[in-house]
């Protein structure tokens, strides 16, 4: 466990050296603050001002800069808000879980998560007020709110989710607080006086430590089911109206299933991402991706089988209303986003993390054409043919539009035979293959959100005024994307500043744990194994 | 050095992004050449008018320098507007849209032939503000009337300094809800005898408030006025049920105020935990 400044424009402070071996190679990124770190922070700026210009745009002209109308009133904001909501259950789940069932590798990984629940649900907060258009409205929910109103109950149950997720991530923080109020003598005075402050006198004595015990045992046994009744409201906010699409007695489970999955999913890109970039290999090993892809998995397929509870039994009937919203998504202009979504958001993922438990498929190697690259470019121009303008199709003198079923067919197998081509590959590398499906499970994430908002809107029970129902009704503009990809970055800047402010893994709960130096790069027998937690508790 | 220049990029992003909207005129006679360069030359042109008062926008052939016709058509769009257009061409060089913005907003002004210099015709812009509301003085009556169908008329009719009718006036008609808020019922253009009706729907033994304004502009003066009617007979029992009263159901609000009370009961000690930590234990 070595650390090293190979980087000559990071700057060391002398503190530094005054740390111990364990201190240092989880303190690095709280201590070393170079180049790159200002870079990030002025390249996420960067997008998160021109998000401001976007939502200055929208507060200037209004609302009608959007692609929002009377009858799809909600959009891309609404979307960004239960896609944040959702993520954010993931510190619950992990702490709280893992902590009452005692899992000792939990500790490498919960701050992680509980930060993610943290910036999720800052940024998730803020999305219905820039949805509003007049965000001084916002006070009319306070002044004229009704308690009968699942909003109220929503802004209520965000608001007591946010307070007990900022408890919950300062709880365990406050030992690691003390340690940088200590130890990081030579910080910026700001930082010094952020750590003397959080870290509320901690002195490490065994009544303090009693009394931390107690709080994060409480709170872990709390925020579990608060974060269950979050995501349980935000579904009301579309279940509790008669709408095609959200009329559903589901709902609630339905999206408390499909939260947990993209949480833990985002949990396992942090936990690679941190890893690379803060050299934490002996802190997060294999064995932890292999119990965070077991759980992934899981909820990954709770989340399939909900999703054909939800569509089969609605499609079964097909009472007239629905009737439109599901043409629209099994095979009308959503068909390929809905299809794409549940294939390779969902089903794919499933594969891909079981994938490196079946015995390695070599013999997928001696199979001459199954070559990756090849195989993708003909995939490539296989769709590209099937779009091609039709000047070129009057330049070879053919007619390919008749024909273009038959070259995206053909696109879809071969692209379909080069991710075979890559199994034998995946199965050797089970991280790679874990963060992909991770990657694809948060995508479909956003997207399933998307396709459960606006289609719905666009079949209204009732005509709605001179808007012609048929046709696109909604399209993102600019603005919205620019708002849109701010609040992302925004979630990412402070995400990125809590890493850089506090040690991301816990120093004094990973103190006591057992090392776990199995390489990353391990055969995939390996994954047969059980897990094996680490040491008791502190 | 690094954090300086981030610093400084930041800055000129948030200067770009708070700057003001330039405003080229504010009038309610426009006059705007229209060409394959756009219109008036400007890919932003920006003009505020008086929502509520009559527009009238001339648009004037300026392509006169090409070899061929370019002709034009114009089109208005924005909130309140039937999308009125106009054609311009080298025989018909100059026209007119005359229309009354009904309310503050954007509105776009669009030529819709594809030409050479399509990119620059669709960012002609006009800004309704709201109208200034100095001038001579207005009066407005308002009476709330109950009829036998249910609903309640609302007449209000608007004077002029003189004390004569002020016709072609735009009203707005607002109710006050259950809740405390303003419900907006439109906006109604006041006839030759300066009278706006407007007809609400009404229940038994409701309370109505309602208010009609009149913005003024145009040298004249704003003016608003209330009035208040119970419409006669008894109540009649909710239809829909509990939830959409206006009061919340008790047992509803006693179960809200236990689960809430007790989780933040619940943050109370953890915090006061911690403020005993912080005590030293």
């Amino acid at each position: 466990m070595t650390t090293t400044f190979a980087d000559p424009t990071i700057s060391r402070p002398s503190s530094f050296d005054a740390l111990n071996k364990h201190e240092r190679a989880l303190l690095a990124p709280v201590f070393k603050w170079g180049r790159g770190v200002y870079l990030t922070i002025g390249g996420l700026g960067a997008i998160v001002a021109f998000g401001i210009y976007a939502y200055f745009v929208q507060l200037r002209d209004g609302l009608s800069v959007t692609g929002m109308r009377d009858t799809v009133s909600w959009g891309i904001y609404i979307t960004d808000f239960v896609f944040f909501i959702g993520i954010s259950h993931v510190g619950a789940l992990l702490s709280s879980i893992l902590r009452l069932t005692g899992a000792g590798w939990r500790h490498p990984i919960t701050r992680m998560a509980e930060a993610i629940t943290f910036a999720a649900l800052l940024m998730g907060a803020l999305m219905p007020i820039i949805d509003l258009g007049r965000p001084e409205r916002v006070l009319n929910l306070i002044l004229h709110g009704r308690l009968q109103s699942p909003i109220l109950w929503d802004i209520l149950s965000i608001t007591t989710y946010l307070a007990g997720s900022t408890i919950f991530l300062l709880l365990p923080l406050i030992p690691d607080m003390a340690l940088l109020r200590d130890k990081f003598t030579d910080a910026p005075t700001w930082r010094r006086w952020i750590y003397k402050i959080f870290s509320f006198g901690w002195r490490g004595t065994p009544e303090q430590h009693v009394r931390l015990e107690r709080s994060m045992n409480a709170m872990a046994v709390l925020i579990l089911p608060i974060a269950v009744m979050v995501h349980t409201v935000v579904s009301w906010i579309f279940a509790m109206t008669l709408r095609p699409g959200w009329n559903s007695t589901i709902f609630g489970p339905y999206f408390v299933a499909g939260a947990l999955a993209s949480g833990a999913a985002s949990v396992v890109l942090a936990m690679v991402v941190f890893r690379r970039m803060y050299h934490l290999e002996n802190f997060i090993t294999l064995q932890h991706f292999k119990n965070m892809a077991a759980l992934v998995l899981t909820l990954d397929l709770v989340y399939i089988y909900f999703n054909l509870a939800e569509y089969v039994t609605v499609a079964y009937k097909m009472e007239a209303g629905e009737r439109a919203v599901l043409g629209d998504l099994f095979s009308g202009k959503y068909a390929g986003m809905f299809w794409i979504t549940q294939f390779l958001g969902l089903i794919v993922p499933a594969l891909l993390l079981v994938l490196p438990r079946f015995k390695p498929m070599t013999w997928l190697n001696r199979i001459r054409f199954l070559r990756p690259i090849p195989l993708a470019a003909a995939a490539a121009v296989s769709l590209a043919v099937s779009f091609a303008p039709t000047y070129i199709q009057s330049w070879i003198g053919y007619d390919l539009a008749s024909l273009a079923f038959v070259f995206r067919l053909g696109a879809a197998l071969l692209a379909g035979l080069a991710a075979v081509s890559l199994v034998p590959r995946l199965q050797a590398q089970p991280v790679t293959s874990f963060v992909i499906a991770s990657g694809l499970i948060v995508v479909q994430a956003w997207v399933k959100r998307y396709l459960i908002v606006v289609p719905t809107l666009e079949h209204p029970l009732l005509p709605a005024g001179n808007t012609a129902l048929t046709g696109t009704l909604y399209f993102p503009t600019w603005v919205e994307w620019a708002i849109s990809a701010g609040a992302m970055a925004g979630f990412l800047l402070i995400y990125f500043l809590l890493s850089r402010m506090f040690p991301i893994v816990s120093v004094w709960e990973t103190a006591h744990d057992k090392k776990v130096d199995e390489p990353i790069g391990a055969s995939a027998h390996a994954l047969k194994q059980p897990a094996t937690a680490s040491s008791p508790e502190v | 050095m690094l954090r300086k220049i981030t610093l400084a990029l930041m800055a000129a992003l948030l200067a770009v992004a708070f700057h003001p909207i330039y405003v080229y005129a504010h009038a309610q006679d426009i006059s705007i050449s229209v060409g394959h360069e756009g219109f008036n030359h400007m890919a932003d042109y920006v003009v505020e008018v008086e929502a509520g008062h009559e527009v009238t926008i001339t648009f004037t052939y300026a392509d006169g320098d090409l070899a061929a016709d370019n002709p034009h058509q114009i089109q208005v769009v924005g909130p309140g507007l039937d999308l009125p257009t106009v054609s311009l061409s080298r025989d018909k060089p100059t026209a007119s849209i005359t229309f009354t913005p009904a309310q503050t907003g954007i509105i776009n002004i669009y030529c819709i032939i594809p030409c050479v210099g399509m990119e620059f015709m669709t960012g002609g812009k006009i800004k309704a503000v709201p109208p200034e509301n100095s001038g001579a003085p207005t009066f407005l009556a308002l009476e709330l009337a109950a009829r036998d169908d249910g609903n309640v008329l609302a007449q209000a009719i608007l004077h002029d300094s003189n004390g004569g009718p002020a016709a072609g006036a735009l009203l707005v008609f607002k109710q006050r809800t259950t809740f405390g808020g303003e419900l907006e019922l439109g906006t109604w253009v006041t006839a030759a005898d300066g009278s706006a009706v407007v007809a609400i729907p009404s229940m038994a033994g409701q309370t109505l408030e309602v208010s009609a304004e009149f913005a003024g502009g145009n040298g004249v003066g704003s003016t608003q006025v209330t009035a208040n009617l119970t419409v006669p007979g008894l109540p009649a029992a909710h239809p829909i049920g509990a939830l959409s009263a206006a009061t919340p159901p008790p047992v509803l609000a006693l179960i809200l105020t236990i689960v809430l009370g007790s989780i933040w009961a619940a943050y109370g000690t953890v915090v006061f935990q911690v403020f005993r930590i912080s005590k030293g234990g």
